[in-house]
């Protein structure tokens, strides 16, 4: 699932954007637009912040682009995503059942991330590069029982902890207390929020007006997924 | 006077000092506001920081430390352990009392209303009166009448979204409709008025209404409609809710603009001892060196805790009989009288979904046990609808998948079902509780905790009900009512009660009444450190909210409150502060 959602913290994200972004940037004539300052009555801009940009900060957006949209020293550089990536992400389709594991379409640096913070716990370091190997040689659906719990074969007591923590770094993108967000971006795609079917506290992506009131149905009135989008 | 620095200077830059300072600088006049926080202007930090918090408390997209601290919401523990600051927020109150005192507020531009969730109710007119009518509490020195047309202007200053006939069908008359059409209902709100309107419980008969709210249904006043992000304690992304913000940029945009000066902690009123006029207010910087401004009126505007502690930090005279008075203090009643509307609040789930976690955090409400004769006996209560599943009592959705992974060991498709079918069936209701003045509950400077300038930090003794004090169990028999009339509701409505009382001790809100074991929470309503009244021998200020025994003087807020009533404050503060600008901007005039 892909929203319709620019990260303004990724550098790609603007610059394949950047026409749109300008246009939306003009200013609505006082009054015209019920939805906010934008002259396009469909951009939901977030946060809405001081109000309309004044118009030698636009000229420079303006200028950046002409200039060939050169990229800066951004503040934060995402990891690369390194090889336990792919059984890692292959197994944590299993224990989350979710097939789809981002919205932002950055899966496989979301996952490095999360490993990253997974290693990271003291004591912890060795374990998952074993646990990914003997899942990928069972087969990762074998990790767990029809039932949803744990197979006896991953049922250690070291397995099924990491197990757990895999599963609940994508639901709630916390390693126990820890929400060690870089840019936020972790907690938006955390998968309970599809799960209970409506949107990350904060982070509301419907442009349905007043979506609340309805019961949602076929994906729509959850707060995740812009109408005209698709989902 | 013709010397002063300023013709107002304002002590706090929350909703009460914004509108103040709005309204006078509109006039023409010279305007500052001290403000102890930091400024608010960059939104997304807070929004990346509340997305970072672990625990989403109504302080986490704000500063905790600095050198303006605020407390934030006890947990569980030892919520008494004041040596824990200045590492842990949720320990800058000194707190002495028997009972935890569990609400808050900021300590940045905006105030409060940075993470107040928007609910912009009207008081009931027997509010006013409820000594005469009812034996309790002390009347307001005015009417709703007398407050009415303040009522209307500050509804169209920070512009509210409601259904006046909502009120009017039970005699709280609007003489304008709303500004903007009512923020409609949620898919929940909606599932559950049809299960309980028109049944009767204990003698009264439900409606659910729609809930005015400060919360955009328009464009208005150049600030988007509400998009339902649903969070908005502690931070609405898009402003559509108001902060009062607004107004700051309003005052400092005006031919004669308002100054806004932050990192100023106001700590000290200084008073000319022969004859009474306040002559300054001084406040420490945040690089610590310590200043003076002087003006013809004076505003604290600081919220109800810290203007009680900063009269209580201000020394003025000697009596007759040689005790010490501080400022605005000859009733003795500065800082004394504090109150919270403290909430029982109560989760189930439906029998059939009702999708939650979406839309304004509530949107309707039930008011039918807000007024009526019961209250010769008993505390009135409102009860409130939430939209946000059980996150504020359990913290659910977090609590709820690491209760299905860790607890039942569920993983992959039936994990995700099994979280999926009780989300959306979560529902919370908070029943609001009416306060009673107790002279066992009150706030006073610390004598032995300092904050980093060495300011005393706030001792909180809080108490929800005293059996030693006249009516003294007046909350704790609202909390026997509201008790035993939620299950009612929620087995008419098909919830099934998930309720817990925690009852570890230490727990903060537990209490037990006549062997029943409750638990409350803080509304974020802090009300009565100031009060308001006919007579300077039994109150701080007089209706214009003027002190008795300094004229040049004003105190705005909750604080002046005599009563609590069960309207969240905030509308009856932005109307009070109105009327006060027009009471300062008419002294100015008169000078």
């Amino acid at each position: 699932m892909m929203m319709f959602y620019c990260d303004f913290w990724s550098y790609e994200q603007v610059k394949a954007r950047a026409k749109s972004i300008l246009l939306s940037l003009q200013p609505a004539q006082s009054g015209s637009n019920p939805g906010g300052w934008s002259k396009l009555p469909q951009v939901h801009v977030m946060p809405v912040g001081t109000g309309p940009w004044p118009q030698d900060r636009i000229d420079l957006f303006a200028a950046w682009i002409d200039a060939g949209c050169q990229e800066g020293t951004p503040d934060y550089v995402p990891p690369t995503p390194g090889p336990l990536v792919p059984n890692f992400i292959a197994l944590s389709k299993v224990l989350t059942g979710f097939d789809d594991l981002d919205i932002l379409g950055n899966v496989e640096t979301l996952a490095q991330i999360y490993i990253d913070r997974i290693v990271a716990r003291p004591g912890k370091g060795g374990q998952l590069d074993a646990l990914l190997a003997k899942a990928e040689a069972a087969g990762f659906d074998s990790v767990l029982n029809g039932d949803g719990t744990i197979a006896a074969a991953f049922a250690s007591k070291a397995e099924s902890e990491l197990l757990k923590v895999i599963t609940l770094v994508w639901y709630t993108a916390t390693v126990g207390g820890d929400y060690g967000t870089p840019q936020s971006t972790q907690y938006i795609q955390g998968l309970e929020w599809r799960a209970v079917a409506a949107h990350p506290m904060g982070f509301a992506n419907e442009n349905v007006p007043f979506y609340w009131q309805f019961k949602p149905e076929g994906g729509l009135y959850t707060g995740l997924i812009a109408w005209n989008q698709p989902g | 006077m013709s010397s002063a620095d300023y013709d107002v200077v304002i002590v706090g830059a929350g909703i009460s000092g914004a509108l103040i300072a709005n309204e006078l600088a509109a006039q023409g006049a010279k305007v500052l506001i001290l403000e102890a926080g930091e400024t608010t202007a960059v939104r997304q930090t807070f929004i990346d920081d509340f997305y970072a918090a672990a625990i989403k408390t109504p302080g986490a997209p704000y500063p905790a430390t600095g050198d303006a601290p605020r407390p934030d919401v006890p947990l569980n523990g030892d919520w008494k352990n004041p040596a824990a600051f200045p590492n842990d927020p949720r320990y800058y109150f000194v707190q002495t009392g028997p009972d935890a005192f569990g609400s808050t507020y900021e300590r940045v531009t905006g105030g409060t209303t940075q993470h107040w969730l928007g609910t912009a109710l009207r008081f009931f007119p027997e509010d006013f009166k409820t000594q005469t009518k009812f034996g309790h509490g002390d009347d307001w020195p005015m009417d709703y009448a007398d407050l009415e047309p303040w009522y209307t202007k500050a509804e169209y200053e920070i512009g509210v979204a409601g259904d006046a006939s909502v009120d009017e069908k039970v005699g709280i008359d609007h003489s304008k409709p709303y500004p903007m059409q009512p923020v409609p209902a949620s898919w929940s709100d909606q599932v559950i008025k049809k299960k309980l309107d028109g049944q009767t419980f204990d003698g009264k008969t439900i409606s659910v209404d729609l809930t005015p709210q400060a919360r955009n249904t328009d464009y208005y006043d150049k600030r988007p409609m509400c998009m339902g992000n649903t969070s908005c304690v502690p931070v609405c992304p898009i402003q559509a809710k108001y902060d009062a913000t607004v107004h700051l940029k309003k005052a400092v945009a005006q031919p004669t603009p308002a100054t806004i000066q932050t990192q100023s902690v106001v700590h000290r009123v200084e008073v000319d001892a022969s004859s009474g006029e306040v002559t300054g207010v001084t406040y420490k910087k945040w690089d610590g060196s310590e200043h003076t401004v002087t003006a013809k009126r004076y505003v604290l505007a600081a919220h109800a805790i810290e203007t009680a502690k900063i009269l209580l930090m201000s020394p003025w005279k000697t009596d007759a009989k040689g005790n010490d008075i501080t400022v605005a203090n000859s009733s003795g009643l500065a800082g004394n009288r504090l109150m919270d509307h403290t909430c029982l609040v109560a989760w189930g789930l439906s029998d059939e979904p009702l999708h939650p976690y979406r839309g304004p955090l509530s949107t309707s409400g039930i008011g039918a046990f807000r007024h009526g004769e019961f209250r010769s006996e008993a505390a009135a209560f409102r009860i409130e609808l939430g939209n946000e599943g059980w996150n504020w009592p359990t913290g659910a959705p977090d609590t709820m998948v690491g209760a299905l992974v860790n607890g039942q060991g569920l993983f992959g498709s039936k994990l995700r079902a099994a979280l999926h079918d009780n989300s959306v069936k979560q529902v919370r209701i908070a029943l609001e509780l009416e306060a009673t003045a107790l002279n066992a509950s009150y706030i006073k400077p610390s004598a032995t905790f300092k904050d980093q300038f060495g300011i005393p930090r706030p001792e909180v003794h809080y108490c929800i009900g005293d059996a030693a004090e006249p009516k003294g169990d007046y909350t704790l028999k609202g909390y026997k009512k509201a008790a035993e009339l939620y299950p009612q509701l929620f087995e008419a409505a098909g919830i099934t009660d998930h309720t817990c009382v925690d009852t570890k001790p230490g727990t903060p809100g537990l209490f037990t009444y006549q062997g029943v074991n409750y638990q409350y929470r803080g509304a974020g309503h802090v009300i009565g450190t100031y009060t308001m009244g006919a007579a300077p021998d039994s109150s701080v200020v007089d209706r214009n909210q003027r002190c008795w025994d300094h004229k040049n003087l004003f105190l705005v807020g909750s604080g002046v409150f005599p009563t609590t009533a069960t309207a969240n404050p905030t509308l009856t503060i932005a109307a009070l502060a109105l009327w006060a600008a027009q009471t300062i901007a008419n002294d100015l005039k008169a000078a």
